[in-house]
């Protein structure tokens, strides 16, 4: 395997008081999908953000291909990642081919000029998205699987070597999301290193190469997607009854909902 | 085939855009010369043609008569050019907040810009004439623009509670350009309404240079970041994951508006509207992306500018109406339009 291109050390963020990450460790490399996993407010999206450049740790250190975060400017960390995250715009009056062009931002030296580089990618986005045939489209009259692959195409045509996923399938439907994630997982075929949030533990088990499953801001447990998906494992951290079988038709584990836990749930 | 519809052009704005543009030259030359034919004393095309042929020194309409010339030369034409780039100016900066404001419902003025730019051009009015003005209205407009920033920074990404606030900013700061204008030599600095409501009379060749020389630097340093301005305006944190700093830039496109918005306030007050009205029709006409809608904008705003000053001449002859009161009645509507539609309608 390759020299990890993400790697977060004893990473650490802290809003009013709360702890929403607590000393996280982290790695990801060129060519492996890594699935961040976790129930609702494990601190899957905040990691996201931090490995992105967003948010800078209280404690510890991101690095993306050995510059840290913290240290890098906005237009170097743009060239060493992408994001797309679950919520795009609605409302932006441009048309689709002009929000995918926006991709090439990074690349330009001169803001003025579009070189044959920055056509091909963006071509080569729309195609692989799929919304070529949309792109004189204005993106605001789009449906919300449309947005999403717009913005996947947006995310092609920066041409990233990392690229961050903040579970971009929770709107979709099912032939949509799979979708994504076979883009998703192309691209870490393709040697990008591609970082993705799941809410969705199928989903997970079926195109990710490794796992690092959250809860209350610290890893769980993190490994192949048979040491992470295991029933007890996933029943205490959900607090659901949950079993984990091989998947019928896929090299696999499944994962099936039995019934509730005894233990009470979490007040809301 | 969706992408059809719309006709095989890359660009859906182009046709429109094409043929849109060129009319609207067109309609500012013809504005451009009515305002330099009518007013008080009514020229006939001829003349007016004369004054200026024979200022480049040729005299293929004739010697144009001394009153001709006078009037032309000395009053009507920085008038005009005055109207010219101070509307586009206005328009510029209307597309530009618009656009890193994500609203349609900016203006330079409704956000207060201008107001507070006009306290420090009434001040500067006392203390050095026009130049004192301008310099006063480019200190006082950055210092608004900034105080505006850290307004949107609070409000966040609530846009509808940044309007209310510029407007109540505008509001404040209106009434301490009359605390300013009746405290001074009130026959040095111009009254309340010139201040409020704007006015392109006594617009002289020294004003409209100067005025020109800053908002050609301020202008044309917005159009350089265009592509900039268009990512701020699909979200911030879209354009923070494409290499912009987000904040940084941002303020120092305020600090350009600000300084810009400045010069013209000095120049002639305050004209509220066209900032507004203008980048939200050519939006429609030369589409969404800033280096198309900005030198639009600044064709459109040229014309609406010299259109109400032509019209604030020409309604109630011979008084001279203000011609912020033109562009309200035509914006104001407008702009109780797009709050009453909401986002998008």
């Amino acid at each position: 395997m390759a020299e990890p291109s993400v790697i977060a050390s004893r990473v650490s963020f802290r809003v009013g008081g709360a702890t929403l990450i607590d000393a996280v460790d982290f790695h990801a490399a060129p060519g492996e999908l890594v699935g961040l996993l976790g129930p609702n407010g494990a601190g899957k999206s905040t990691l996201i953000r931090l490995l992105s450049g967003e948010l800078l740790p209280g404690e510890g250190s991101i690095v993306l291909n050995g510059a840290s975060t913290a240290s890098t400017s906005p237009k170097d960390l743009s060239r060493a990642r992408s994001v797309l995250g679950q919520h795009v715009p609605v409302d932006t009056p441009f048309t689709v081919r002009s929000i995918v062009e926006m991709g090439r931002h990074p690349h330009r030296h001169d803001p003025a000029l579009t070189s044959e580089d920055d056509r091909r990618a963006v071509e080569e986005a729309m195609r692989r998205t799929g919304v070529g045939e949309l792109a004189e489209r204005v993106y605001a009259t789009l449906s919300s699987g449309e947005r999403l692959r717009v913005f996947l195409a947006r995310v092609l045509a920066q041409e990233a070597p990392i690229v961050l996923l903040d579970e971009p399938t929770a709107n979709l439907d099912i032939g949509h999301s799979e979708a994504i994630l076979t883009e998703a997982k192309a691209l870490s075929r393709a040697s990008h290193t591609v970082v993705s949030v799941f809410h969705d533990l199928n989903a997970a088990a079926s195109y990710c190469d490794r796992i690092c499953l959250l809860a209350e801001g610290k890893v769980r447990v993190t490994g192949s997607v048979r040491e992470v998906l295991r029933g007890d494992v996933l029943s205490d951290v959900y607090r659901q009854k949950l079993e984990v079988v091989d998947h019928p038709f896929r090299d696999c584990p499944l994962v099936l909902v039995v019934g509730q836990d005894d233990r009470p749930v979490p007040a809301w | 085939m969706k992408g059809q519809e719309r006709g095989v052009s890359a660009d859906p704005y182009r046709r429109r855009r094409r043929g849109g543009v060129p009319i609207l030259i067109v309609a500012l030359l013809v504005a451009s010369g009515l305002s330099l034919s009518l007013g008080a004393v009514d020229l006939a095309g001829v003349e007016v043609a004369a004054v200026l042929s024979g200022k480049l020194g040729l005299s293929w309409f004739g010697e144009a008569g001394s009153q001709a010339e006078a009037v032309v030369w000395g009053i009507r034409l920085p008038r005009l050019l005055m109207g010219v780039v101070v509307g586009a100016a206005l328009a510029a900066t209307g597309a530009v907040l618009q656009g890193v404001l994500r609203t349609d419902l900016a203006d330079p003025h409704l956000l207060g810009i201008g107001p507070g730019a006009a306290i420090g051009a009434a001040i500067g009015a006392g203390a050095g004439g026009v130049p004192g003005a301008i310099a006063g209205g480019v200190a006082a407009g950055i210092m608004t623009s900034l105080f505006v920033r850290r307004l949107h920074r609070r409000a966040s990404a609530d846009q509808t509670r940044l309007i209310l606030s510029g407007v109540a900013l505008g509001a404040t700061l209106g009434a301490w350009v009359g605390f300013v204008v009746f405290a001074s030599n009130r026959s040095v600095v111009p009254p309340i309404e010139f201040w409020l409501l704007g006015g392109l009379a006594g617009s002289t060749w020294r004003a409209v240079g100067t005025a020109t020389v800053y908002l050609v630097l301020a202008v044309g340093g917005l159009i350089t970041v265009t592509r900039t301005i268009d990512l701020l305006a699909v979200g911030p944190s879209e354009a923070w994951q494409l290499g912009v700093d987000v904040d940084l830039t941002m303020t120092i496109i305020f600090i350009v508006v600000g300084a810009a918005v400045g010069v013209t306030v000095g120049a002639v007050g305050v004209v509220a509207f066209v900032g507004l009205l203008v980048p939200f029709l050519m939006r429609r006409l030369a589409g969404p992306l800033h280096r198309h809608l900005i030198p639009a904008a600044m064709v459109g705003g040229a014309l609406l500018l010299v259109s109400a000053d032509l019209l604030s001449r020409l309604l109630i002859e011979p008084v001279e109406v203000p011609v912020g009161l033109i562009t309200a009645a035509v914006g104001g509507p407008l702009f109780l339009w797009l709050i009453s539609k909401g986002r998008d309608g």
